[in-house]
């Protein structure tokens, strides 16, 4: 009977001092784990200016964590004396919101709800706000992730020279649209006897090109009276239709109405399979827009601007003026 | 010089009657107009971020109208009320904003900008001083104006605006929403992030979307937000989408949508998280070929088992046909 317990009890044994090892080498191996932080990867710094005493100047720090925990703090220790200024958060990628402070030369992030980060992730912090050490000198920074007061990972930034002899560039690029038109006026000899001559179009071919993130949109509106004759009566020529909520197929005369084609650019569906509308004044209508930023290759838009007349036309001079206006959308 | 041009166009009409003829589409082509105005390019560049401006103080933001053309444009400069909609549209009102009425000094009457040439033109901007801490948008029109002939005057005009800070302690206030199916037969899972600004100031947010994947990808895939203007009131859309990393599984996408929330030296966090069943196309098909395979060996088996029976019973017939007509009888 006893024999027979004597095996299970010596394996109990065996697990409790395993047990009791592993926590006593635990004590020992957990004091041990700051100075044993693992070497944060990839770590890059950047200065929008790396004049000495520059003010407003932007810092870019990149990193990849090496361990899976929770991060509470990032601290970022610049080599040298004379860091200053009011830092503030201008993004941060990877890490949760926090709040930016500075003493003397270390700049903390502290994260409000700190979050576990997994290993190999790209944490991307950039603070504004800060004015350069007034010493040109080689500088570095050593960036530190943190857990409470205890450290996790830890690697020393590229260095970044800061001096007063170099220059330094700042390249800030405005939000910018050009608008071509290829013709600003045109002149329509109409008669009504032959139909040629009856039926003319106008061809305006614009070109539109930004750097806007969000992109533009190009509206046209006409003036008040329209296609409008200064004879008696001030007769006009009617619009094909009210506006692009009304678009149709060519109806035939009398009529003065347009409709758009146009590359890059998304036109209006009021056009599609070459509808026309009528120009609508005041606030005028939107025709084409594109999301993006155009890049390189300008859109193309087309505006085929086309009059109509038969006999019951007034003879005499008609004239309107078209306005389109192309506004690139904020980012 | 205006008779010349208007001569000439009618050569033009008659020429292309002629061809309209030959062509046999007289009645049905509309016939070109002469153009007897210029090409004019224009272009307007505003700066990129906003410019601070103090309450009760006045500050100077430059817009450079360019040239690219051959020929010198005449232009206006005209103050317009910018509304600001959702996803960066921008719409100018016909009427100057009544806010910054006398408060902003835009370049008087006609300016010439010479051929291949700019101009920076100051706009100055005088703050009152219970202006809140917030950004402001001031919007303008360059309009170039017409000299030549012509009953048909085509006009490019180009607006704009720009934004001026108010520095100090501002409340916004963000809601974020992400929008997923929660299966989807295809390749990856598409949704739509949407920030909108319910707060009372305009905020300029970043963020980024982390999509994971069960089984398969736990280290999560990081797409970064840029910084984005968000007034109030508006709201912002981005499209995300996921991708399993087997045929069939489960994306987890989660947004973070930061921005500062009262000053720039702390920030706000919104997380949104969406769980999406992802089942590859590809997946059902190799499905439906596995159970067709399945049944197509189970039919075969079961047809060999019964040929097998019968050649039993075939090998043994005599023995079993006796029994039977001696069970019978």
């Amino acid at each position: 009977m006893y024999a027979g317990d004597g095996p299970g009890v010596t394996g109990r044994r065996r697990l409790v001092l395993f047990l009791a090892a592993a926590l006593v080498g635990g004590l020992f191996v957990l004091p041990a784990s700051p100075a044993g932080a693992a070497a944060l990867t990839n770590v890059s710094w950047t200065v929008s200016n790396n004049q000495v005493s520059a003010t407003s100047v932007t810092y870019g720090y990149s990193f990849k964590t090496a361990t899976t925990t929770s991060i509470s703090s990032v601290t970022f220790v610049v080599s040298g004396a004379g860091l200053a200024g009011t830092p503030t958060i201008a993004r941060n990628y990877g890490i949760p919101a926090g709040t930016v402070g500075i003493t003397g030369q270390t700049i903390t992030y502290t994260v409000s709800t700190p979050i576990s980060i997994t290993a190999g992730i790209p944490i991307y912090i950039e603070f504004a706000g800060l004015t350069n050490s007034s010493t040109a000198a080689s500088y570095t920074t050593v960036v530190t992730t943190k857990n409470g007061a205890s450290s996790i990972d830890t690697a020393t930034s590229p260095a970044v020279t800061l001096a007063s002899s170099n220059t330094a560039v700042t390249v800030t690029v405005a939000k910018s649209l050009t608008f071509t038109l290829n013709n600003t006026a045109f002149e329509l000899d109409m008669d009504p006897t032959l139909s040629a001559l009856a039926d003319q179009t106008s061809s305006i071919g614009m070109t539109i090109q930004t750097n806007a993130h969000s992109g533009y949109t190009l509206n046209v509106n006409d003036s008040a009276a329209g296609l409008q004759s200064p004879a008696t009566g001030t007769p006009t020529i009617a619009k094909v239709s009210s506006g692009k909520g009304t678009s149709l197929a060519w109806p035939g005369t009398p009529a003065f109405g347009y409709t758009v084609t146009g590359t890059g650019a998304t036109i209006d569906g009021a056009f599609s399979a070459s509808k026309y509308a009528g120009f609508v004044s005041g606030a005028g209508e939107q025709i084409a827009s594109r999301s993006g930023a155009t890049g390189g290759s300008a859109d193309t838009i087309t505006i085929a601007a086309r009059v109509a007349i038969d006999f019951t036309v007034a003879t005499g001079v008609y004239s309107d003026t078209l306005t389109y206006t192309a506004t690139p959308n904020y980012t | 010089m205006r008779s010349g041009l208007t001569v000439r166009a009618r050569l033009l009409a008659t020429a292309s009657v002629i061809v309209a003829v030959c062509t046999g589409f007289g009645g049905s082509v509309a016939a070109a107009a002469t153009p007897v105005g210029p090409a004019r390019p224009i272009a307007v560049s505003v700066p990129p971020d906003p410019t601070p401006i103090a309450a009760g103080t006045s500050g100077t933001a430059l817009v450079r109208v360019v040239n690219p053309g051959a020929a010198g444009v005449d232009f206006t400069v005209t103050e317009r009320r910018v509304v600001l909609g959702d996803n960066g549209r921008v719409t100018l009102s016909t009427q100057a904003d009544p806010r910054w009425r006398q408060l902003v000094d835009f370049p008087s009457g006609v300016v010439n900008v010479a051929a291949q040439n700019y101009l920076n033109l100051p706009v100055t901007v005088h703050t009152p001083s219970t202006l809140a801490p917030d950004l402001y948008y001031i919007g303008f029109l360059v309009t170039p104006i017409n000299s030549g002939g012509g009953n048909l005057q085509v006009i490019n005009q180009i607006g704009s605006f720009i934004t001026i800070d108010v520095p100090g302690p501002r409340d916004r206030h963000l809601q974020a929403d992400l929008s997923f199916p929660d299966i989807v037969f295809g390749s990856h899972a598409s949704g739509t992030l949407t920030v909108a600004n319910v707060g009372k100031a305009a905020a300029r947010f970043w963020g980024e979307t982390d999509t994971t994947s069960t089984p398969g990808r736990a280290v999560p895939t990081q797409d970064r937000i840029d910084k984005k203007l968000s007034p109030v009131g508006t709201s912002r859309s981005f499209t995300v989408t996921g991708t399993p990393a087997w045929p069939i599984g489960f994306v987890t996408v989660t947004a973070h949508v930061i921005y500062p929330r009262h000053t720039e030296s702390s920030t706000q966090e919104i997380i949104v998280k969406k769980r999406v069943l992802v089942v590859s196309p590809v997946a059902v098909a190799i499905a439906i070929v596995g159970l067709l395979a399945v049944l197509y060996w189970m039919r075969r088996r079961r047809r060999k088992r019964r040929k097998g029976r019968r050649a039993r019973r075939n090998a043994t017939g005599p023995t079993s046909s006796r029994t039977r007509v001696g069970a019978r009888s």
